[in-house]
C-alpha cells in the first residue's frame, strides 16, 4: 500500500512539474526539485543546477505550449524511487495545434519531508530538440 | 464493496505493462519488448496505407518478433527512428483473477520532411494474462486506427 501512495504522489508531482513549467510558476517548479536537483538534456552536455538555473528555464520567452507526460513506468525502492515516462510537446502555431517536440525523462526521486521531489531529471528528445521553429508566447 | 489493494495492484501492474511496451517499442532491445507479451500472444493489426503495410495477424512471440524487426528495418520505429508511442486514456475494463482487458488511445508520432507529424492514431483493445509468479503480459492486441 506504501509503494501505491508513492506511486500516486509521484504521478501528482509529474502533473505539478508540467503545470509549473508551462504556467511559468517558478516557485512551483523549483519545489518539484530538491535542492540539489538537476536537469539534464541527455546528448547536448546542458544540465542545470539550482533555483537560478531552473528559474532562467521556466522564464524562458520562447517557450509556449503545454507538456504532456505519459506511460509513466515508476519503481519505488524505499525512499527513492526511479521513473521514465514519454513526454510529449504541443503548441499552437499560425493558429494550429502542433507537435513540438517528444522524448523520454528518466529519472531519480527522493522522499523528503515535503513529499517526492525529482532528485534528477534527464530528457532525451526523440525528435530532436528543435524540429519546428517556435514563436514566443502569444499575446492574450 | 471496495477495491482490495490485491486489485489496485493489478491494475496498476497492467498500466504498467502497458507503458513498458511502448517505452520498449520506442527506445528498447526487441528482447525487452516481447519479453512484455506471453508466448503465444496474438497481434492484429489493419491495413495501414499511411506506412504502406498489410493487414496482419500475428501469433507468438516468434512471429511477433519477426513483425517489430521487420518495422525497425524500415526504419519506422525503435531506436534512431526518430518515431514514438504515446499511450493515453487507458481503461481498466476488467480484471477477472488472472485475466485482464483494457482499452487505451494511442498516438504514433514521427519526424518527416515536413517536420513532426502525428502519423497515425487509434485505439488498443488488449488482453492481459497473469502467469504463475503473478507477472502481467500482453495475451492479445487489436490495434484500430481512427
Amino acid at each position: 500500500v506504501d509503494d501505491l501512495a508513492a506511486i500516486e504522489a509521484i504521478r501528482h508531482l509529474n502533473a505539478r512539474y508540467c503545470y509549473a513549467f508551462d504556467d511559468r510558476d517558478v516557485d512551483a517548479f523549483v519545489g518539484c526539485f530538491t535542492a540539489d536537483g538537476v536537469f539534464e538534456f541527455a546528448g547536448t552536455g546542458r544540465v542545470l543546477r539550482g533555483a537560478d538555473e531552473f528559474r532562467a528555464a521556466v522564464l524562458n520567452p520562447s517557450h509556449s505550449g503545454r507538456h504532456f507526460t505519459t506511460d509513466c513506468l515508476i519503481t519505488v525502492t524505499g525512499a527513492s524511487a526511479s521513473q521514465r515516462c514519454q513526454l510529449i510537446e504541443l503548441g499552437i502555431d499560425d493558429e494550429q495545434p502542433v507537435v513540438r517536440r517528444y522524448g523520454r525523462y528518466d529519472d531519480g526521486l527522493v522522499r523528503t519531508a515535503a513529499g517526492w521531489r525529482f532528485a534528477s531529471r534527464r530528457l532525451e528528445y526523440a525528435s530532436g530538440a528543435a524540429t519546428r521553429a517556435r514563436p514566443g508566447p502569444r499575446a492574450e | 464493496m471496495g477495491v482490495t489493494t490485491g486489485q489496485l495492484a493489478a491494475e496498476l501492474a497492467i498500466r504498467d505493462v502497458i507503458a513498458a511496451i511502448a517505452h520498449t517499442c520506442d527506445w528498447g532491445t526487441v528482447d525487452e519488448y516481447v519479453d512484455h507479451l506471453t508466448e503465444d500472444a496474438v497481434w492484429s493489426m489493419p491495413p495501414n496505407p499511411v506506412l504502406g503495410l498489410d493487414a496482419t495477424t500475428r501469433t507468438g512471440r516468434v512471429e511477433i518478433r519477426a513483425g517489430v524487426e521487420e518495422r525497425r528495418g524500415l526504419g519506422l520505429q525503435g531506436p534512431g527512428s526518430r518515431t514514438m508511442h504515446v499511450v493515453q486514456t487507458v481503461q481498466i475494463v476488467a480484471v477477472d483473477g488472472a485475466e485482464a482487458t483494457t482499452r487505451a488511445s494511442w498516438l504514433y508520432v514521427a519526424v518527416r520532411d515536413e517536420g513532426i507529424v502525428v502519423q497515425s492514431l487509434g485505439r488498443y483493445d488488449d488482453h492481459f494474462r497473469a502467469d504463475a509468479t503473478g507477472r502481467w503480459r500482453l495475451a492479445e492486441r487489436v490495434v484500430t486506427f481512427l
